[in-house]
């Protein structure tokens, strides 16, 4: 039985995964989406009432039959690396790999339909409420008028974008900011601005749960401190024990959301409340790993090689 | 904690409503707006942040800025047998951890830079 794991070839937190993998004498296959039709072959068969289908790549062959777990990692988009790329031959190649993968009896981490609708920042939040966390008031509004009264009621305001920063060339960043009571929002008519209320905190928390297994880290902020990726502290990522109550709300969290994998991000407030800000299926967690020493590549490795489903994440077919 | 969950919610006696926002472009539009019209007023509809045709810029875009991040060559490479990456000595490039830590692919910021769910 052989894991798949969809990845781009540079990514080097994917290849931690592979070594416990190595480790742990489990079979897998990685692949990059961009490299299928290519690099990559494909074929799957449906006659007689039958199904069975074949992946190679790079010499390492994997049979839908043998399929024991997917993870989507970082994948390319398919067909991205074609010789004539188009977005009619992405749409043709991801029929091929997804309606063959879609067609084998496995687990996934995470189901691309679980993924997709996990990403939603807004759903996010009303899930994380009625998980039991304590969300900060939000809006996301395309009215100037809704930004301007939210800013007004709330006082300490961040915004922040929804899906990420913007794509192109050199990079853009997107930290979460402060806005001002003077700040002139007329720009909300033209595109959605997320605003929730600023949660004066004493840390920065990343939770990843992977299954049943949940690991926390903490990061010290300085006072006034926002984005806490932003603007050197000298503060760095510790262990920090999961709360009995948060334990049972990611548990909640991930057996509604259908996710066998998940970064959660908090601020913790004074009182030692940890606040809801997202939760991002597809999470870094390399350098939570690297300065913690927390297991989490080995416990990704541990779930993708398990036989059976885990007890509270449902099997995907 | 309990303490916010009602904040967290907005206005729930619009959440039906709402939606029939998408309407705006069609023949109805004024009929429609006016039947929700507490709604309409809490939404602050105002055309005329759009009015003229003329570009504004999405919210949101105003808090961006250049990450400053270089697209720096690794210095690792993909074994195709191993099917991870390793140095020019051949070893894995996991086993380095100063090199992981220098690598943007393992950091918060460069995920959420590449890739919209970090
Ligand atoms: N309401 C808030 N109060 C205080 N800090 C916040 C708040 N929202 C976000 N942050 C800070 O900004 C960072 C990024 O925000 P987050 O909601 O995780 O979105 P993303 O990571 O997608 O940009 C958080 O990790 C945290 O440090
Ligand atoms: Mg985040």
């Amino acid at each position: 039985m052989t894991v798949l794991i969809l990845t781009a070839e540079q990514d080097v937190t994917a290849d931690m995964v592979v070594a416990k993998l190595h480790e742990r004498g489990v079979p897998m296959v990685r692949l990059d989406p961009a490299d299928l039709p290519g690099k990559a072959v494909l074929s799957a068969d449906y006659a007689h009432g039958d199904f069975d289908g074949y992946l190679s790549v790079n010499g390492h062959v994997l049979s839908m039959g043998g399929l024991r777990s997917v993870w989507v990692r970082r994948p390319g988009e398919p067909a991205a690396h074609a010789a004539e790329p188009s977005a009619w031959l992405t749409a043709e190649t991801r029929q091929a790999l997804f309606g063959m993968l879609y067609s084998a009896s496995t687990r996934w981490m995470n189901h691309p339909r679980r993924a997709e609708q996990a990403r939603h920042k807004p759903w996010q939040l009303r899930v994380a409420h009625s998980s039991g966390f304590a969300v900060p008031p939000t809006v996301i509004t395309t009215a100037p008028r809704v930004a301007q009264q939210f800013v007004q009621e709330y006082g300490d305001v961040v915004v922040k974008s929804a899906s990420g920063p913007p794509p192109g060339e050199p990079p853009a960043a997107l930290p979460t900011t402060l806005v001002g009571p003077d700040t002139d929002f007329s720009g909300v008519a033209a595109g959605p601005a997320l605003l929730q209320r600023y949660i004066p905190k004493r840390a920065d928390i990343r939770l990843t749960g992977i299954g049943t297994r949940l690991f926390a880290a903490r990061k010290a902020a300085e006072p006034g401190q926002v984005d806490g990726r932003f603007g050197e502290t000298g503060n760095g990522w510790e262990p920090t024990p999961v709360p009995h109550r948060i334990a049972r709300a990611v548990h909640d969290y991930l057996a509604f959301t259908g996710l066998a994998y998940a970064a959660f991000d908090f601020a913790e407030d004074a009182e030692g409340i940890w606040w809801f800000l997202e939760c991002n299926q597809g999470g870094q967690f390399g350098f939570v790993e690297l300065e913690t020493g927390q297991p989490i590549a080995d416990e990704v490795a541990v779930w993708l090689a398990q036989r059976r489903p885990g007890l509270r994440i449902p099997e995907e077919h | 904690m309990d303490r916010n969950q009602a904040d967290t919610q907005v206005n729930p006696k619009c959440a039906s409503q709402k939606r029939r926002d998408v309407m705006t472009f069609t023949p109805m539009w004024q009929k429609v707006m006016n039947s929700l019209r507490p709604c309409h007023v809490w939404l602050g509809i105002d055309h005329r942040a759009t009015a003229g045709g003329s570009f504004v810029r999405p919210f949101t875009l105003n808090y961006a800025q250049p990450s400053g991040q270089s697209a720096a060559v690794p210095p690792y490479h993909f074994d195709v047998s191993l099917q991870l990456n390793v140095l020019p000595d051949g070893r894995p490039a996991v086993s380095d951890r100063a090199l992981l830590m220098a690598t943007g692919t393992t950091t918060s910021t460069a995920g959420s830079q590449t890739h919209f769910d970090d």
